[in-house]
């Protein structure tokens, strides 16, 4: 009977093994999505014209249009009318939304070539009740016309796409963004700007 | 035995010799890292910026125009007036995120009024777009004008030239415990000392 080794002899193989197994977790824990991108929303691509249909919605967007400021009514009956300026420019998507299964929120942004993203104006800016689709509810599988406005630099219009959303804030994790591409290369933002008025009349009323 | 005989006796054993050594060692990279200076603090004041001048802070590019005191801040009904004092201070906020989100909740952060001049930092009451009183959102890359509004605590006159305090925000690509990215705050910036004016160009009031 031999004798007890006196050491136990090093297995380099296992301690080969052993690092490469640390360093493949090391690279795959830097390597692995983030939450947000586990969650993100899945895209939905569409064009400006054609009907794109989301989980809770339905989207077709018809025609864009330029403007440096909007008049608007005053506030109050009698109030003087009112200029909404953009601190860069107003694009205006008119298009026609429709929730299908429950009511609620739409939320538009437009994302610019560079990755910039722009929110649709709220209700109140331009405060043009029946046309700024902006933080409007919408009744289900009730079509709703109207607007949704955005002031954006000039600059960053050219190859810009819009985005719907269901809700408000953010868009939401795991659901459906809509991503609608508009068209804008140069001839096509040359043209909007050839019919763009430096103010668009939207007054509704003729007391002021 | 003296002090000196203990330290032959230390000396002839291996384990202390070892130990005085080590000691020694220690002490002198102390001393070479600079252990031994007298400390200071590293908290600096932060510069002043005047109005008019432009300054980043990482997630904004900010020039504070003017500030005011009203009893009737911009866009409040007239019925309000005489109920309470403010404080307006008019700035032009570029936010220098790719992003619209959250980014007008943060610039009522990143903006403080220090009420004795220095210290006592407090948010803003009401932060709102300058020329029609909305509430503003702050698009990538445009310059907007935004008015931010403290109310002044009853019974105290705002010193004819108020500061207030600017924070750093440092944008966090890829968070640590769930791979978000976020905006950090990320300590004091500048002091804007600001005389108050009674004409500020464009203002509504």
């Amino acid at each position: 009977m031999s004798a007890a080794p006196r050491h136990l002899p090093i297995r380099w193989t296992l301690v080969t093994a052993t690092l490469c197994a640390l360093a493949l977790i090391v690279l795959l824990r830097k390597h692995q999505p983030s939450y947000e991108e586990k969650v993100a929303p899945l895209t939905v691509a569409g064009t400006i014209g054609a009907p794109v249909t989301a989980r809770n919605f339905e989207v077709t967007v018809k025609r864009l249009k330029l403007a440096r400021a909007y008049r608007i009514d005053g506030r109050y009956s009698g109030d003087p009318s009112q200029v909404v300026r953009a601190d860069g420019i107003w694009l205006s998507a008119l298009l026609e939304a429709t929730a299908t299964r429950e009511p609620g929120f739409l939320s538009a942004q437009l994302r610019t070539r560079d990755g910039r993203l722009y929110a649709a104006s709220g209700g109140d800016r331009p405060k043009l009740d029946g046309v700024n689709l902006g933080e409007t509810s919408l009744a289900t599988g009730i079509p709703a016309s109207g607007a949704y406005f955005f002031d954006v630099p000039e600059a960053g219009l050219e190859g810009a796409s819009l985005q719907f959303y269901w809700g408000l804030g953010a868009p939401s994790g795991l659901d459906h963004l809509l991503d609608i591409d508009l068209g804008l290369d140069a001839r096509a933002l040359a043209e909007l700007r050839d019919q763009a008025v430096p103010e668009l009349d939207m007054r509704t009323r003729t007391d002021q | 035995m003296t002090l000196f005989d203990d330290l032959g006796v230390l000396w002839r054993r291996r384990y202390w010799r070892a130990a005085i050594i080590a000691a020694g060692v220690a002490t002198l990279g102390v001393l070479l890292l600079g252990g031994f200076e007298r400390a200071v603090s590293a908290a600096k004041d932060r510069p002043d910026s005047p109005a008019g001048r432009r300054i980043e802070t990482g997630a904004f590019a900010l020039t504070p125009l003017c500030a005011w005191t009203t009893d009737l801040y911009p866009g409040q009904p007239q019925g309000m007036r005489g109920r309470q004092r403010f404080l307006v201070l008019r700035m032009q906020v570029e936010n220098l995120a790719y992003d619209w989100l959250a980014m007008s909740a943060l610039l009522a952060k990143d903006v403080v009024w220090l009420a004795d001049g220095r210290t006592d930092p407090r948010q803003p009451k009401y932060t709102q777009r300058a020329d029609d009183h909305t509430l503003p959102v702050l698009q990538p890359a445009l310059p907007v004008q935004v008015d931010l509004i403290w109310e002044l605590p009853a019974g105290t006159a705002a010193p004819r030239q108020p500061a207030w305090g600017v924070y750093r925000r440092r944008h966090v690509e890829r968070g640590y415990l769930a791979g978000d990215e976020f905006w950090v705050q990320d300590g004091a910036a500048y002091r804007l000392p600001i005389a108050l004016t009674t004409q500020c160009d464009g203002r509504v009031q």
